[in-house]
């Protein structure tokens, strides 16, 4: 990779990296440092990532490094519970957008992580599979499980105006 | 291998799998009509042998995932399955048909659709602001234009200070002497650089440029010509010099200017400050600049006080490598050891003169 791959690979795929941490993680400080981290590693391993290859390097090495992150604040396990006892709330939402935002929040990491790299980035089951680590089936069934969530949480009458 | 009751098993494994050779095999043969009690042992492992029996998993199909499963009926229980599915893109030609039309046909699914449909997340416009910070310059860029630019403002600097602060003669322009061709270069010794001494071994320092000294009024500038002149008009190019500046112009003096100028040459002991060689003058650049660093930063490893010398070497010795020049800038010292001169030379001029320490 050489580099103006490099920086073009800034400039073609930072504001995705960039969105697809912020809105896992919702720290834009965190974001940006894991964003930043994810360029350095590329940086140093240029010699060894193929060009083509970069925008997949890039989102596999942010999304372990927040993983690692999501981790170290001890919210894994709290958020798979979150979401159930959340349906019940009394929250209104102007538009579906902000329902979807709140939603999207209440996934658990891995639902939430697969069904953005398929929404936002478009990536295949096995792109996805590669930066996640997860294989192909897992995520059918997170996309499956996420979308299944989202659609009863939208369809609440309840939560939308 | 020579075979024997230690390691006849080996022999019959390798038999036993086809791997000995004809020469081996007869020497197998001769050690079991020496050894009949092994025959028994031999000929069992060759019955044993086992041959590959092609098992076949024949629920492999099974295995196999679609979603949803082929030959499955839509309905409401299994209907976010087919709805994610469409989504998805993963039905096949014929759920997707029969799918399609069940939405066409069927208010409720058509909406439970629709709500699916807005599960899917729209990209949103999400701007990472560090962007111009992740951005690399190529090396030569990031670190060697800089140095370039150091050592050439170190060296435009060193020596206007070096040339203003050198001579003791305030306001009043300086002799001039003709620069023609046929001046001769007073000092034969200026060219032999066994009499030419490293000036990092007494350095001109800012401290002792506070050194009283008396001005040395009768010091003569001298201006010798060489072969390749900066400026030629009708034969004859003037340079003056005084505090102020370099004065290039032309005239033309009489031939009786020049006795008047005294050489000081006989005084001055250059010191010798390395040209590029010609194994720099091919080097990367990089290469240059981090010698001429390493080289100052011996110096101020070495001395409390930072030697314009120094600097004016390393620039100097930059702007040849950058701009392919020829400068060289030498200085002599008096009996007490201080800088009392310099000699600058290029291809264009060549000028020398003492260092005076002001007389205000």
């Amino acid at each position: 990779m050489t580099i103006e791959e490099y920086n073009q690979a800034v400039d073609l795929f930072s504001d995705n990296l960039f969105r697809f941490i912020l809105k896992n993680i919702q720290d834009e400080a965190a974001a940006e440092d894991i964003v930043q981290d994810a360029f350095e590693k590329l940086w140093i391993r240029l010699d060894e990532v193929d060009g083509s290859k970069a925008r997949s390097y890039l989102f596999t090495t942010a999304y372990h490094t927040m993983i690692d992150q999501i981790r170290k604040m001890q919210r894994t396990t709290r958020l798979e519970k979150q979401h159930y006892s959340s349906l019940s709330h009394e929250e209104q939402y102007s538009d579906l957008k902000e329902v979807l935002t709140h939603a999207l929040k209440l996934l658990p990491d891995d639902q939430r992580s697969v069904l953005m790299l398929r929404d936002y980035e478009g990536y295949s089951y096995r792109e996805i599979g590669d930066i996640t680590g997860l294989n192909e089936s897992q995520v059918k069934v997170y996309i499956y499980r996420a979308r299944t969530f989202l659609k009863n949480f939208i369809t609440d009458p309840e939560k939308v105006i | 291998m020579k075979i024997d009751r230690s390691n006849y098993e080996a022999w019959f494994l390798d038999e036993s799998e086809g791997k000995l050779s004809r020469e081996e095999q007869e020497t197998l043969r001769n050690f079991l009509l020496l050894n009949p009690d092994l025959e028994e042992e031999f000929n069992s492992l060759l019955r044993i042998k086992i041959l590959p029996d092609p098992v076949k998993f024949e629920h492999k199909n099974d295995l196999k995932k679609v979603l949803p499963p082929e030959g499955t009926m839509i309905n409401r229980f299994n209907f976010n399955l087919f709805a994610i599915a469409w989504i998805e893109n993963d039905l096949l030609p014929e759920q997707r048909l029969a799918f399609e039309k069940l939405i066409r046909e069927d208010a409720f699914f058509f909406s439970e659709l629709e709500a699916m449909k807005k599960t899917v997340l729209l990209p949103e416009k999400v701007l990472f602001k560090g962007k111009a910070g992740l951005k690399k310059k190529p090396a030569v860029s990031r670190r060697i234009i800089p140095l370039i630019t150091g050592l050439s403002a170190a060296a435009a600097v060193v020596l206007a200070l070096i040339l203003f602060t050198g001579n003791g003669k305030q306001e009043q322009t300086l002799p001039v002497a003709v620069l023609n061709k046929e001046v001769p270069v007073v000092n034969e010794k200026a060219e032999n650089h066994e009499n030419r001494e490293e000036v990092r071994v007494n350095p001109l320092t800012i401290k002792s440029r506070q050194k009283e000294q008396p001005p040395d009024h009768n010091a003569p500038l001298k201006v010798v010509g060489t072969n390749a002149p900066a400026v030629t008009t009708d034969g004859d190019t003037l340079i003056g010099f005084n505090r102020n500046a370099i004065q290039i112009a032309s005239a033309d003096l009489p031939t009786g200017t020049l006795p008047e100028i005294r050489p000081v040459f006989d005084k001055i002991r250059p010191v010798y400050i390395p040209q590029i060689t010609s194994y720099e003058r091919n080097a990367p650049i990089q290469l240059v600049a981090r010698k001429e660093f390493e080289r100052l930063k011996m110096t101020l490893d070495n001395t409390e006080d930072l030697s314009l010398w120094d600097l004016a070497s390393a620039g100097i010795r930059g702007i040849n490598k950058v701009a392919g020049t020829d400068m060289t800038l030498m200085a002599s010292r008096n009996k007490d050891g201080d800088v009392a001169g310099i000699s600058f030379t290029s291809k264009a001029f060549s000028v020398s003169a003492p260092l005076g320490r002001g007389n205000e």
